[in-house]
């Protein structure tokens, strides 16, 4: 897989937490793979909102894994009967944010719109994972546009996003997640750093890179 | 004879048996683990070396770890990824700390197989109320005219490969 490629990252706003990312040639194509992983990385039987841009491939993929044959009652007129069609379950939510440009490719408008399941409008972003794209773009040179440092190999652009990934949710503190600490005398003073993952409890304290990559890992397969 | 000072305590419940063969494999704590003396790298450093009581599997403190069967000093690894993490390219950083290109690109890929076993780990049965996800366009290529020259070098009649007697 050579030339242009994609990489597709789901997100958890609250957190800011990486979950998975997935790589391909298309967008269209990792969007499957992506709902995939990200759904086995989730709690049981959690339905979160899931956010995403005008692409429909999204929307496809969560129905294509959550979905019931709707079947419709005979009418009793003549004529061939409705016939049955497959429909998301209504525990899945998805929203999409579509912007609309116009010939000369500038955004004249955003439509926010529930594709799936009842979606508060104002719920509906995609402003935390675009800003994530920027930091991705910012601090991996193969991700910088407009260089010559790009991925030359399709392993070590997935080695880098593979350290890229635990190091930002274990190792850098994400200013966004900071909350208010007291001092002896209930004065809110400092500010507590945190990571991604210490915001959703995975863990208790910031790693360094070298804990994350001395710790000893025994997964039975 | 008596002991010539103290003698030096370590912690032996953090270190678990690596063989997946064993039974207690991964199982930290289980009293199977022995010290088994220490081995001296290249360097001078030392590290300890220990024994599954089970399986009679010998192991080393680094082994689990990136840093196993590595020459080079820990310190240096940590910074190249630091650097990787940072925003400076695979050829920057073999620059500044003068290694090899594939010496870095090695320590990379030992740190995303770690990484991607922490990941595995770590990242399950999350909670979470709402997802974002999109997509970035990136692009892989090799260099195109060394694939060109390799090409080139295939075809019969280019003198590739060069004869034997030459150089």
């Amino acid at each position: 897989m050579e030339g242009e490629t994609w990489i597709g990252i789901s997100f958890a706003k609250e957190y800011r937490l990486m979950i998975a990312f997935m790589i391909d040639s298309t967008e269209s194509s990792l969007c499957e793979p992506l709902v995939a992983e990200t759904e086995g990385r989730l709690a049981q039987g959690s339905w979160p909102v899931w956010v995403s841009d005008g692409m429909d491939s999204y929307g496809d993929a969560l129905k294509k894994r959550h979905c019931i044959l709707k079947t419709y009652p005979r009418t009793g007129r003549r004529g061939r009967p409705r016939r049955p069609k497959l429909v998301a379950c209504p525990e899945v939510r998805y929203g999409q944010v579509v912007k609309q440009r116009d010939e000369r490719h500038r955004i004249i408008a955003v439509v926010k719109q529930s594709v799936y399941g009842e979606v508060p409008l104002k719920t509906i972003s995609t402003v935390y994972i675009e800003r994530h794209n920027l930091t991705l773009r910012h601090e991996n040179r193969r991700l910088t546009r407009k260089t010559i440092a790009f991925s030359k190999r399709n392993e070590g652009l997935r080695s880098q996003m593979t350290m890229y990934q635990s190091y930002y949710n274990l190792v850098r503190a994400h200013r966004g997640l900071k909350v208010r600490i007291s001092d002896q005398h209930n004065r809110l003073r400092a500010w507590q750093y945190r990571t991604p993952a210490v915001a959703a409890g995975i863990t208790d304290h910031i790693w360094s890179l070298k804990e994350l990559m001395t710790t000893k890992i025994y997964i039975n397969h | 004879m008596a002991l010539k000072g103290r003698r030096p305590q370590y912690n032996l419940e953090h270190e678990a048996c690596p063989n997946e063969q064993c039974s207690l494999y991964g199982k930290g704590g289980k009293g199977n683990i022995v010290s088994n003396g220490t081995i001296t790298t290249l360097h001078g450093g030392k590290r300890r070396k220990f024994l599954c009581k089970v399986c009679r599997h010998s192991f080393c403190s680094r082994s689990g770890t990136i840093f196993y069967d590595l020459r080079t000093s820990e310190e240096k690894v940590i910074l190249a990824l630091k650097l990787l993490v940072k925003g400076m390219p695979l050829r920057g950083v073999a620059e500044v700390l003068e290694v090899k290109l594939d010496t870095v690109r090695h320590w990379l890929r030992l740190a995303a197989a770690q990484s991607k076993k922490v990941n595995e780990l770590l990242l399950k049965e999350l909670k979470v109320s709402q997802i974002e996800m999109d997509a970035l366009w990136t692009f892989v290529k090799k260099n195109a005219l060394r694939e060109r020259a390799t090409l080139w070098r295939e075809k019969p009649g280019s003198g590739f490969p060069l004869p034997k007697n030459i150089g």
